[in-house]
């Protein structure tokens, strides 16, 4: 197997976009060991003009570049343009996003997990609401500053991404990023969570199993954060889950003011 | 300010105790109100048909054993403050004592040392002892430092001083001995038992071994040392063989013909014992207990599940006769919401001193007296019940936290509530302006009925409580106070906005409550739109996710740019009808909130984040709003499109222009534009180049002039960005049998375009209707639906076989000859009077003429034979490789050699006319048809004649 370009940061693929990845991914899970001129093929529009510079491409390569740097697919072959790829989804049979999560949150090269460390520092400020304006600002005075240039062009690449995983809303006309799961990932990643806890149904240690492997739930002091708090209050209120609170269950959390230790997926 | 009290706060101390032990047996008799509605799960009894029993029922079942049967397990699960004492306590005072002997283990006695003295009390006849009560003191303190060190050689916890310094500490012989003299003074005070070793004592044995410790490492090694010591002495001294105490136990009471009856109340805070006592009642044939026991429903989940070797409770719940349980899974008492008033009734007449004198009949309700609360009062602070957010509506937190935190407080009941942490407030739901007072406002909050348009109170329970009223809110006895809005805040409504918002507030409760008519419901529909429009526009109904600049949209173009929304009921509005969809606001009470909170989010400066109280929750809704108004306008495009979706037009619009065009595509498409405009405006005619064909030439061209709009649709629905399709959309395109065959195309040419015409759906951003590019389509489709493809391939077949024949007879051309009989022609037509036009000059550049170029031909003509033949025998012709084989053979047609052919064909036929006119002979009249060879053989004639001549 070789090694793809791997040196770019993958928060600097800002042209690329959340839909881009999930329908590549999906070529390559239904066609495992596709090769690149067949993925090609897929992918780009037939065109008999000349292209000197690749450009038709380059989406493509952009987004195989991602792809490989996230460690989602890998490559078998002497160069891109002669590989045949194969996807490797850390987490067996959950959504495209949710293994997406992971890999960017798990990532080994620090660098290489900025696109949830931005998450993660909003989070940890229990931050619910960021203005576009803000976010550039927000992450120079992180701990987080020094991991590579903070650009508006890669924050916006962030937050489309985050807004494709459901991680949060990007409000276009109020020019803000909502920090509150979308219901369906919370959903999604309690599902997968509690599938891995030790104590059926606990709703805190499903939490940390987020928080370590899929996207930050826990601020700065130690509480859930409140977008994520809205949201699974939501899940519950909608029915898609149950919270509840049992005495002396042995570990509980507060959502705001309402301490629960038993969560239960419904549908 | 006060108000008449009848009770004393220590008489309401000795009734509302926290433990049902904490009072006297008859006081407990006369506040216990019957558990009316108990669960049973997991019961093996026989006649227990209903999920509840009531309390006499459960004792019924406790009762039902006979004396030799086997042990007996009970769970009462509950939440804390249910009541699991309560009905311990109960069945102790009730339980049948000739054939039962209850042993009540209450909360506050769960050490090991406790529980052992009260078994072994129960054993000899009430007198405590130990398990080694008649070994000396100083055996017993050998005993107990032993243990010690056993426990700390097992421990494998981190210890706050060294395990050397703690293991010779705990060797030390002045250690032994000063426990030894401790246990010989417990030994005097019959059972009242002190600490073994204190930190004094430590200090003392360490200065005497002549350890010289800093202050910090002596209380290190005093804490570690005292607590392994006690809990070793707990095992050691307290424990003995608890297996033998209960079998001894049992048999003792069976011989008595009784049956033990253990009440544990609450096994959660049991320490060493837990364990060793379900043990023995776990293993059923070891004894003839009828054990209650009481636990917390998370202690039984989590760690009473973790205790268990599986890890879970099955092996508990096989072994259990029956589980009572006491809370439903919201943490509230069963059958406590229906006793309310009896519940409280029963303890405040307990705590007044005068109970014979009448109470205020604002204050009772029914037959009950409930002074200081009204029946409204109480049952709101029941249900505002909260601990940690969690609803908890037990008995405890009722009696501590409503009547009890009341009846002690010296400020008036709904102030007291107001300020308990473990009642949610109720919303305020009067118009505040009104109420100047606090008191009365939290008065009106607490006791207050609430109406359709106004809170009510009965003036008495104010005037009671002293508390003013204004004189405009009273009428008559009562006081009535216009309702607002409940849960939003108007803390957040500029002042100057508050009369406006109080007023749109109140009609939109009114709508809310009544579905009558709504005025202001622009207001609310603003805030809907905005919320709704943070998701995106719900009328662009393909290219959503495009984010190429030269994508086109089709978008639902009716009204103006707001959302048409529907509020449900006599709102004012028009509802929707099929082919005009609306978002249509329903008032369902789980919307209530978010609908408030939707109509103050319409207010100026106010942002999504501070009008919504869960912006996960209003987004979701939204998103639900946004998701079906969406599919609803795809469905009213699908009405007029039959079985074919927008994406089916779009992509068969695209390939009919490339087909047209010259430019097919098959399964992957391509977006080429046209830059050429001079193909674009002959697409059409030279596709369709026959005579017969004018009006699918027609169709042709008018289908091409919409071509960029189909490749800018096809872009925004099929693509991702300018280079990249979207590869799984577009598979299944290309997949899609509808496409495959003729159905979509057949579906398009006979589909009533009427009512499209009038339909509101746009392409955007270049604003054409739909219905035009579409119109085009399908004008195009029919027709070329209603080709005879067979006959016209059968046409080309036969037109290919007469140009291979035409080819073949031309092999021994002598092509070098050409020019010369050109320019005999030429003379010819000067001889005759006969004008040369340029255009024949043009026309034959015999240039491109020579052996090769006519044997290519040929072999092209050969080839072109095969597929029109084979899709003439085709099962069902295909229209698409038709266009395909159509292009080749127009290719074919337009070669030069043809328009050579034709024109001297042309220029022979007038030749021969003219001659014909002048010579009048029969030998130069042509013959027909006019192949090549003949034309030839004309030429040969007319240059011998000229020669001739």
């Amino acid at each position: 197997m070789t090694s793809p370009s791997l040196g770019r940061l993958l928060i600097s693929h800002i042209t690329l976009r959340g839909a881009d990845l999930e329908a590549i991914y999906a070529l390559i899970q239904a066609h495992e060991g596709i090769e690149y001129p067949a993925l090609r093929a897929h992918v780009t529009p037939l065109n008999t003009g000349s292209d000197d510079f690749g450009l038709q491409e380059s989406a493509l390569l952009e987004t195989l570049n991602f792809l490989l740097g996230a460690e989602l697919i890998e490559q078998r072959g002497a160069s891109r343009r002669k590989a045949a790829f194969h996807v490797t989804p850390p987490l067996v049979g959950q959504p495209f996003v949710l293994q997406l999560l992971q890999r960017l949150t798990t990532h080994h090269d620090q660098r290489q997990r900025g696109l949830s460390l931005v998450h993660r520092q909003l989070v940890t400020n229990d931050v619910l609401v960021a203005p576009f304006a803000s976010l550039r600002n927000q992450m120079e005075r992180s701990p987080y500053a020094n991991l590579f240039v903070w650009t508006h062009e890669k924050l916006a690449f962030w937050s489309h991404l985050a807004s494709f995983a459901g991680l949060v809303r990007r409000i276009e006309r109020e020019s803000c990023v909502l920090l509150a799961p979308q219901v369906r990932l919370a959903k999604d990643a309690l599902t997968w969570a509690l599938g891995s806890v030790e104590q059926e149904g606990c709703l805190a240690e499903a939490l940390e199993a987020i928080d370590q492997n899929l996207f930050a739930c826990f601020t700065s002091r130690g509480r859930v954060h409140c977008g994520l708090t809205q949201t699974l209050v939501a899940l519950h209120r909608l029915e898609y889950i149950r919270l509840l609170h049992r005495s002396d269950a042995a570990r509980s959390v507060l959502l705001g003011d309402w301490r629960v230790s038993d969560v239960t997926v419904l549908l | 300010m006060s108000y008449p009290r009848y009770w004393q706060p220590e008489r309401v101390r000795t009734v509302l105790t926290t433990e049902s032990r904490q009072k006297a047996r008859e006081l407990f008799l006369s506040t216990h109100r019957p558990f009316q509605r108990i669960r049973v799960d997991f019961c093996k009894e026989p006649d227990v048909a209903t999920p509840f029993v009531t309390e006499s029922e459960l004792r019924g079942i406790l009762h039902a054993a006979p004396l030799s049967a086997h042990n007996r397990l009970f769970f009462v699960v509950g939440e804390a403050g249910s009541g699991k004492s309560e009905l311990c306590q109960w069945l102790e005072y009730t339980a049948d004592e000739d054939s039962r002997l209850p042993i009540h283990i209450p909360r506050s006695m769960t050490t090991a040392r406790h529980v052992i003295a009260l078994l072994r009390g129960r054993l000899n006849g009430g007198r405590l002892t130990t398990a080694h009560g008649t070994a000396p003191p100083m055996v017993r303190a050998k005993h107990v430092a032993v243990s010690a060190l056993m426990l700390l050689y097992n421990t494998t916890d981190s210890l706050s001083c060294s395990r050397s310094q703690l293991e010779a500490f705990l060797s030390n012989e002045s250690l032994i001995s000063c426990m030894a003299a401790r246990l010989e003074q417990d030994d005097d005070t019959a059972g009242k038992r002190q600490r073994l070793v204190v930190e004094a004592d430590v200090e003392d044995i360490c200065s005497q071994a002549g350890w010289h410790l800093m202050p910090e490492a002596l209380a290190e090694l005093s804490a570690a040392a005292t607590d392994l010591l006690e809990r070793a002495a707990g095992e050691a001294l307290w424990l003995g063989d608890v297996h033998t105490l209960l079998t001894e136990l049992c048999s003792r009471c069976v011989q008595r013909g009784q049956r033990p009856l253990l009440l544990i109340e609450d096994i959660t805070a049991f320490q060493v014992l837990r364990d060793v006592l379900l043990d023995y009642l776990l293993d059923l044939s070891s004894g003839h207990f009828d054990a209650v026991i009481g636990v917390t429903t998370g202690f039984e989940k989590t760690q009473l599940a973790g205790a268990m070797l599986e890890g879970d409770l099955t092996h508990i719940h096989h072994r259990l006769r029956a589980r009572f349980v006491l809370t439903d899974d919201q943490g509230c008492a069963y059958g406590l919401a229906e006793d309310v008033l009896c519940f409280s009734s029963a303890y405040l007449r307990a705590v007044r001193e005068d109970r014979a004198s009448a109470m205020p009949a604002a204050f009772t309700s029914d037959s009950y007296d409930l002074y200081p609360f009204t029946e409204t009062a109480l049952v709101r602070a029941f249900s505002c019940l909260r601990e940690e957010g969690n609803v908890r509506q037990t008995p405890r937190l009722f009696l501590e936290h409503v009547l009890g935190a009341v009846l002690q407080s010296e400020d008036i009941p709904s102030v007291t509530l107001d300020r308990s942490a473990y009642l949610a407030r109720p919303p305020v739901i009067f118009r505040r302006d009104q109420i100047v007072d606090d008191r009365l406002e939290s008065l009106l909050r607490w006791y207050g009925t609430v109406k359709d348009r106004a809170v009510t109170l009965d003036a008495h329970v104010a005037d009671f409580f002293g508390v003013h009223v204004p004189p405009e809110l009273r009428q008559g006895e009562r006081i009535v106070v216009p309702r607002i809005s409940a849960g939003v805040r108007l803390d957040h409504v500029a002042l100057e906005e508050q009369p406006r918002w109080d007023n749109e507030l109140h009609e939109l409760q009114h709508w809310l409550d009544t579905g009558e008519r709504y005025p202001s419901r622009e207001t609310l529909k603003r805030g809907i739109e905005r919320i709704l429009f943070s998701l995106g526009d719900p009328r662009e109904l393909t290219g959503v996710q495009c984010r190429s600049l030269a994508a086109s949209k089709v978008v639902y173009a009716r009204g103006d740019e707001h959302l048409p929304m529907y509020l449900e009921g006599d709102s004012g509005d028009v509802p929707a009808d099929n082919q005009h969809p609306k978002i249509e606001v329903t008032r369902r009470p789980s919307e209530r909130g978010i609908l408030e909170e939707l109509a103050f989010l319409a207010l100026p400066g106010n942002e999504i984040h501070e009008a919504c109280s869960n912006l996960a929750l209003t987004l979701e809704w939204a998103q639900t709003r946004w998701q079906t108004y969406h599919v609803r306008l795809r469905d009213v495009l699908q009405t007029h499109l039959g079985d074919c979706s927008v994406e089916h037009v779009i992509w068969t619009g695209w390939r009919m222009a490339c087909a047209i065009a010259g430019t097919p595509w098959n399964e992957t498409p391509h977006i080429r534009p046209f830059s050429d405009a001079s193909i674009l405006h002959s697409a059409g005619q030279s596709l369709w180049v026959e005579a017969n064909e004018q009006s699918l030439r027609q169709a042709a061209d008018d289908l091409m002039h919409w071509h960029d709009v189909f490749r800018r649709l096809f872009i925004g629905a099929f693509m991702l960005h300018d280079t990249m399709l979207d590869p799984v959309h577009c598979a299944a395109f290309s997949a899609d049998p509808l496409l495959r065959g003729r159905h979509v195309l057949d579906q398009l040419a006979t589909l009533p375009l009427r009512p499209l015409r009038t339909a509101p759906f746009k392409i955007r951003p270049s604003g054409d209707p739909l219905y035009e590019p579409l119109a085009a389509l399908q004008r195009y489709c029919l027709l070329t639906g209603q080709l005879d493809l067979r006959r016209q391939l059968q046409l080309h077949i036969q037109e290919l076989a007469a140009r291979h024949r035409h080819l073949r007879a031309q092999r021994g051309l002598q092509f070098d000859r050409l020019p010369r009989l050109l320019e005999a022609f030429r003379l010819r037509c000067g001889q005759l009077g006969i004008a040369w036009r340029e255009e024949w000059s043009a026309a034959c550049n015999l240039d491109v003429l020579n052996a090769q170029t006519i044997r290519r031909l040929e072999d092209e003509v050969h080839e072109l034979n095969g597929p029109v033949d084979h899709a003439k025998h085709a099962d069902a012709p295909n229209v698409w490789a038709y266009h395909d084989l159509r292009h080749r053979l127009i290719a074919l047609r337009c070669h030069p050699y043809w328009q050579v052919k034709e024109t001297l064909d042309t220029v022979r036929q007038e030749l021969l006319s003219a001659a014909q006119v002048r010579y009048g002979s029969d030998r130069i009249v042509p013959a027909v048809p006019p192949t090549y060879r003949r034309v030839l053989k004309e030429l040969r004639a007319t240059e011998a004649e000229l020669t001739r001549g």
